[in-house]
């Protein structure tokens, strides 16, 4: 049996005990019932508590929290902006919560985490607009996943025009991502597009992606002009058939014989979830392009999806998932939040039986770096780049010109095999899982 | 004693299963058959001879029915069966969730 609350929170109050550290009193703590220790060491804190209390007991919380998912919530749920937490108090918990590692409070993720590169921010590349003709001058690299900041740079520099000229002229190749952000950008805010200095080729591509007919607001006809190797350009919105957006992606796929089997499924699953986490989360205002492209001369298949909605970050607090509202709200990166498993902004409670189950990005992604892919997600200033390299899966967050809305792009290598199973078994088992057989 | 078994056939419905809106009619039914079971029978739902089945579809299709009905109910009305392991551990996955969250919001 352990020591009772009484004697540890004397040991918090001692000054010459400060030889105690915040792991031995949580271990301590952590075999007592969460509720009454809880509303025990919170009250301590007060504007008038001793400054022994307020160095050490923002520490032990933080300790707490991060040992144990119950003592998260009472953290979260106190610094929250009716939680019991006084107002003098709450940055130097709310340091300590934030400094506390990354395990605590997250879902506890089976896959092999993420070394998360630094935070950069970028400046724009070689996309630039001419104020004085509303030109936005596009090439390759700005088309591209990776060159898409600048692409962003240029739109938000532009604002709000009524028409605006793109120049592909310096533009060898254009990749599917910009024109699906070009397109969602130019759909939501009504702006006129005239396209100059294409080459035959970009013309040809520009007419064949759906990209002309989407910025004009015209249904592409999808399939007729397609050559078979991508999926022109098609509008999201609310209703949107998933299911057929999907299967059109895998009949690219199915009709150059490019993967079987398990692997199939696997990219299949991955296509499928993407269009209907997005298509699912599409508010009914929104504007959103979806699009694919397969590269034979290097086996690679990209995917894009890229809306004008509320964003990843105003889904969560605005959702009725509290945990997320909570963590968002102290500081968490929702991009991060969103690619974690089982994390939904619509969970299923007792008012709302029709939940939805977070499968969508986490699936999404997790398939795509066991590829050796990149996911890329944005929304708002942020984007989150996963991928893997030498063997070790990296994170790239990057900081940018604001998006209004939510861009996923992915890049899959058709000749690497993924397995499903494994990425089944990398989902957090529920509380009280014990490998239940609902076949028995 | 005889008991009746009746059989649920997913393949019916196409190669790939992929997302809510297409799990949702199936889902209905289902329920619609399930329902219509004389007493003390079951219904198998075969999934042997479909491609790939999302995370999402077999949530909407067989999660939200155990949130609909029960865990008990659909234990004892459903039969699940498949010779895919990989089918098989998504859905004890998938079902697993949805019980968990069935009981921690007082429908077990």
């Amino acid at each position: 049996m352990g020591r009772p609350i009484e004697d540890i929170v004397r040991d918090l109050l001692d000054e010459r005990r400060d030889h105690v550290s915040a792991d031995v009193l949580s271990t301590e703590l952590l075999a007592l019932p969460v509720r009454p220790t809880a509303a025990r060491i919170l009250g301590l804190l007060s504007d008038q508590a001793p400054s022994v209390v307020r160095e050490r007991v923002p520490a032990l919380l933080a300790t707490l929290a991060r040992r144990d998912e119950r003592w998260d919530r009472v953290v979260r749920s106190a610094l929250t902006r009716r939680g019991r937490c006084p107002a003098s108090l709450r940055a130097p918990l709310k340091a300590a919560y934030g400094a506390r590692g990354s395990s605590a409070g997250g879902t506890p993720a089976r896959s092999e985490p993420y070394e998360h590169d630094e935070a950069s921010t970028v400046e724009p590349l070689r996309v630039d607009r001419r104020l004085s003709t509303n030109r936005i001058r596009m090439s390759t690299e700005a088309s591209s996943i990776d060159g898409l900041h600048a692409l962003l740079r240029a739109l938000a520099d532009a604002g709000s025009p009524r028409r605006v000229q793109l120049d592909f002229s310096e533009c060898e190749h254009v990749y599917v991502v910009g024109l699906a952000v070009l397109a969602a950008w130019a759909r939501s805010r009504e702006v006129a597009i005239e396209v100059t200095g294409c080459s035959a080729a970009t013309d040809a591509y520009l007419q064949e992606s759906g990209f002309i007919d989407a910025i004009e607001g015209r249904p592409h006809g999808i399939g007729t002009r397609d050559a078979g190797r991508r999926v022109a350009l098609e509008p999201i919105v609310t209703g949107v058939d998933a299911e057929e957006l999907a299967s059109r992606i895998v009949r690219i796929l199915d009709d150059h014989g490019l993967v079987a089997g398990s692997n199939r499924n696997a990219l299949v699953i991955c296509f499928a979830e993407l269009i209907e986490n997005v298509a699912r989360h599409a508010g009914p205002n929104t504007v959103g392009f979806v699009g694919a492209q397969y590269y034979p001369a290097k086996q690679k298949v990209s995917i894009v999806v890229a809306d004008s909605g509320v964003g990843i970050r105003r889904s969560f607090v605005d959702g009725r998932n509290r945990d997320i509202r909570e963590r968002v709200e102290l500081g968490e990166d929702p991009l991060r939040l969103a690619v974690l498993p089982l994390v939904t902004s619509k969970p299923v409670t007792p008012e709302h039986a029709t939940g939805h189950a977070g499968y969508g990005l986490y699936l999404a992604s997790e398939i795509t770096v066991r590829n050796g892919g990149t996911f890329r997600i944005t929304s708002d200033e942020r984007s989150l780049t996963l991928y893997r390299r030498q063997g070790r899966r990296r994170a790239a967050v990057v900081t940018h010109a604001r998006w209004h809305g939510t861009i996923v792009a992915l890049i899959l290598d058709l000749q690497n095999v993924v397995s499903i199973r494994d990425v089944y078994e990398s989902l957090p088992p529920p509380a009280g899982y014990a490998g239940d057989d609902f076949f028995s | 004693m005889t008991t009746s078994v009746h059989e649920f056939r997913l393949a019916r419905f196409g190669q790939d299963l992929l997302t809510r809106d297409r799990a949702a009619p199936i889902r209905a039914e289902l329920r619609r058959e399930m329902d219509a079971l004389e007493s003390g029978a079951h219904l198998v739902v075969d999934m042997d001879g479909v491609g790939a089945v999302t995370p999402s579809f077999a949530d909407e299709l067989l999660g939200r029915l155990l949130l609909e009905v029960g865990e008990a109910v659909f234990r004892a009305r459903l039969r699940l069966r498949t010779s895919d392991a990989t089918v098989r551990l998504l859905v004890n996955r998938v079902l697993a969730q949805r019980a968990a969250e069935a009981r921690a919001v007082g429908r077990p």
